[in-house]
């Protein structure tokens, strides 16, 4: 991992625990995942408050209720106001990819309406579009996936795996197969923050079994069978490494 | 059992001292508010020292600010003793609110009133939008404390990610006042859709006997003061 | 409790060219679970404020089977549990909140207690039930939410997104609550885009721009990723059991 900036210590104030040193790195997906009130959500909003006081690096958050950060009166003013100058004309580049990311998540049409006259799924498009038109070089995306239909979270994958290029996108969520997708490491954040695969995350932590093929995925690793942890989250994937096995031999460690 | 249906007294007897003790408070000669204050205290004294403090800290800031009235004013011995004592029953009042809303459940307090009012005016619709007009004034402000810090947060991590300098109050201002306006509206179709209707009449506890005692109590301590007011 | 017959509803917001729901016709039964899904905006939480009774029909009308117009349906009958906990969550502390709807629906305060300790004890809540609800997590919240609902004891439950921020064992709570609910015939109506609902339901609807674009029944259980993954290699027979194919990728391995 390319460290880019050291946050020593991170304090999360109500949850009464601290990181005695957190490294942030530069690029690529990580998840936080943890349990109900382990406090995810205020280990953002201190990224955030470093950030603000430090000035050391950009960092956008997309909080886990949008309303909070919907705060004027259209859509395309929410997108735009960071950008405005007194007594200036808004950049003709910043207008230019403000509409684009409109059309990105389809909200062109709804450019003129009262952000909290949009359903809670557009909403949380509309923070999504204007963080990322904020360009930070963390992106913190609490819960993104709420409220979003399918074909949207089709869009934020695609993004997610566009800004990891350029920045590190730090996702929390609850989502275990989503997250196995989309990212191979993250932390789990339960009295502290822990960083792991994220395979080994899932098998260590995602204690209550999903669907029945994640059943028999964790039943192969607990009797030691090498198959890739996250192979369960897409069947093809799964079936690739049942072959794997048949057509090779089961190691002699491996014990039922 | 919660507290909300765990008052040692009735929520109408808590509801009606806070407003009787604020009166006594008012009615009180001077000298009478060294006894408020260690009464206050003394209930004070089971919160913990952080409280404790904050009860201190409010009834030195009540004195200051009575003062600080007297050097506006013309100067003179008897005027800043009474601007003192003003500061002090003005501290007294918010602590004393505090002290009685903090020991029991406002809520409760709020369906006993409407149970009282209805069963002497009968089921008015008026008296139902009343008491929600109150239920939302009161239960809003801790979320507005809520929103702000998270607003402002918000506020701040754009102007910093966009570079815009300038400090825009409305941008700070607007979104409360907006969201406020919302959140009143969500929590009203909340209340609507858990089974409040302006006519229907809520759920409250017996009297006992400590109620009597609270209000005979009460009675004692209101004409023991008004009989020892200056004539 | 009886049949929800909705004819020919329109919802028409102020200021809005076209209309957020409608027309519609749908009649939703006794003991029924129903899951609505579409894609954002479609008009899915415009169906629940609908029902919830907080918006009225611009046409058409919404009444029981036995002949009740909606201004006549009990206090109380429909439980909303909005996508966004924080919406509806109203009371100083969890216990508070709870027990609104209690003190309203209830003839005494015993009884109205016994619903609120029951409702805390089934979702866990006594040791939040003294904190103020900002304080919990977005999950808490939610948990909380839904306890107030249980307070109520609705006929009609309508979940809107119930994963919504919950870590797996908030979820397998929120499903055990959901089996409970339907087998005292209560009836129910998730809303959301995850489609591991379907298996809880009976039928599903599908909106599209406010109006149905298609209201299917499912049958049993159908697990889908399960049934991708053994399917090419049972083409043309018998899927198998799931110890079938544990035993054969495992001699004794099996499922619990």
């Amino acid at each position: 991992m390319a460290v880019a900036w050291t946050i020593a210590p991170l304090k999360i104030p109500y949850k009464g625990w601290e990181i005695p040193v957190f490294e942030l790195p530069s690029r690529g997906v990580w998840a936080v995942v943890g349990p109900n009130g382990a406090g995810k959500s205020q280990f953002f909003h201190q990224l955030i408050s470093w950030s603000l006081h430090t000035h050391l690096a950009r960092i956008g958050l997309a909080a886990q209720n949008p309303l909070t950060q919907l705060t004027e009166s259209t859509v395309w003013q929410q997108m735009t106001w960071p950008f405005h100058r007194r007594r200036q004309r808004l950049a003709g580049e910043i207008e230019e990819r403000a509409s684009q990311l409109l059309g990105d998540w389809h909200l062109t049409e709804y450019r003129d309406q009262a952000p909290w006259q949009l359903s809670g799924g557009q909403q949380r498009r509309l923070v999504l579009a204007s963080i990322e038109l904020l360009a930070p070089e963390v992106y913190l995306l609490d819960e993104p996936l709420e409220g979003l239909d399918g074909l949207h979270r089709a869009v934020l994958e695609q993004k997610i795996s566009q800004w990891a290029n350029e920045s590190s996108v730090l996702v929390s969520s609850h989502a275990w197969n989503w997250l196995l997708g989309i990212t191979e490491s993250g932390w789990w954040c339960e009295d502290g923050l822990a960083a792991g695969n994220m395979g080994a995350l899932w098998y260590h932590h995602g204690n209550v079994p999903g669907n029945r093929l994640e059943t028999l995925w964790r039943r192969l690793l607990d009797a030691q069978v090498p198959v890739d942890p996250r192979a369960w989250i897409d069947p093809q994937w799964a079936r690739g490494e049942v072959k794997r096995l048949w057509s090779g031999y089961l190691p002699a460690e491996c014990t039922p | 059992m919660e507290r909300i249906f765990a008052g040692r007294v009735h929520p109408l007897t808590s509801l009606w001292s806070t407003v009787v003790g604020v009166i006594a408070i008012f009615a009180a000669p001077p000298w009478w508010l060294v006894f408020w204050s260690v009464a206050i205290v003394a209930i004070y004294l089971r919160y913990g020292q952080r409280r404790m403090r904050g009860l201190l800290g409010a009834l030195l800031a009540g004195s200051a600010l009575g003062f600080l009235h007297v050097l506006n004013h013309k100067p003179g011995a008897a005027y800043a003793f009474l601007a003192v004592t003003s500061g002090v029953r003005f501290g007294l009042v918010i602590l004393g609110v505090a002290v009685l809303l903090g020991s029991g459940s406002l809520m409760a307090m709020l369906a006993a009133l409407e149970h009282g009012l209805k069963r002497i005016f009968g089921r008015r619709e008026t008296i139902g939008y009343g008491i929600l007009m109150m239920v939302l004034a009161l239960f809003f402000l801790p979320y507005m404390v809520q929103d702000v810090r998270v607003v402002r947060q918000d506020q701040a991590m754009r102007q910093y990610l966009g570079n815009t300098r300038q400090w825009r109050p409305l941008h700070f201002l607007r979104p409360i006042l907006v969201q406020g306006l919302l959140a009143s509206d969500n929590i009203a179709e909340s209340l609507w859709s858990r089974g409040w209707r302006p006519a229907g009449i809520p759920a409250t506890t017996r009297g006992r006997w400590l109620d009597l005692v609270v209000i005979i109590g009460w009675l004692i301590i209101i004409g023991v003061e008004v009989a020892r007011w200056p004539k | 409790m009886a049949a929800i017959i909705l004819e020919r509803v329109t919802v028409q917001y102020p200021s809005r060219a076209r209309p957020a729901l409608g027309p519609l016709d749908l009649t939703i039964q006794e003991g029924e679970c129903l899951f609505v899904t579409g894609a954002n905006g479609s008009g899915k939480t415009t169906l629940a404020r609908l029902l919830a009774g907080v918006v009225h029909p611009s046409e058409g009308t919404v009444r029981l089977n036995d002949g009740r117009e909606q201004s006549q349906w009990p206090q109380g009958f429909v439980g909303w549990v909005q996508q966004n906990p924080q919406q509806q969550i109203i009371g100083t502390t969890v216990a508070e909140d709870v027990a609104l709807s209690p003190l309203w629906l209830c003839a005494t305060a015993a009884e109205a207690a016994e619903r609120l300790q029951q409702a805390l004890d089934e979702f866990n809540l006594r040791s939040w039930a003294n904190y103020p609800p900002h304080a919990l997590s977005g999950g808490w919240q939610h948990i909380a939410a839904l306890a107030a609902v249980h307070a109520q004891a609705p006929g009609l439950v309508i979940l809107d997104e119930p994963e919504a921020m919950l870590d797996r064992q908030g979820l397998a709570q929120v499903k055990s609550w959901i089996d409970h609910m339907r087998e005292n015939r209560r009836t129910l109506m998730i809303m959301g885009h995850n489609r591991q609902w379907t298996s809880l339901a009976d039928r599903v609807l599908e909106l599209e721009g406010g109006t149905i674009k298609e209201l299917s029944s499912v049958g049993q259980a159908d697990d889908d990723s399960w049934r991708q993954f053994l399917e090419p290699w049972w083409g043309g027979k018998n899927i198998p059991s799931v110890n079938e194919v544990i035993d054969w990728l495992w001699h004794g391995l099996s499922l619990p």
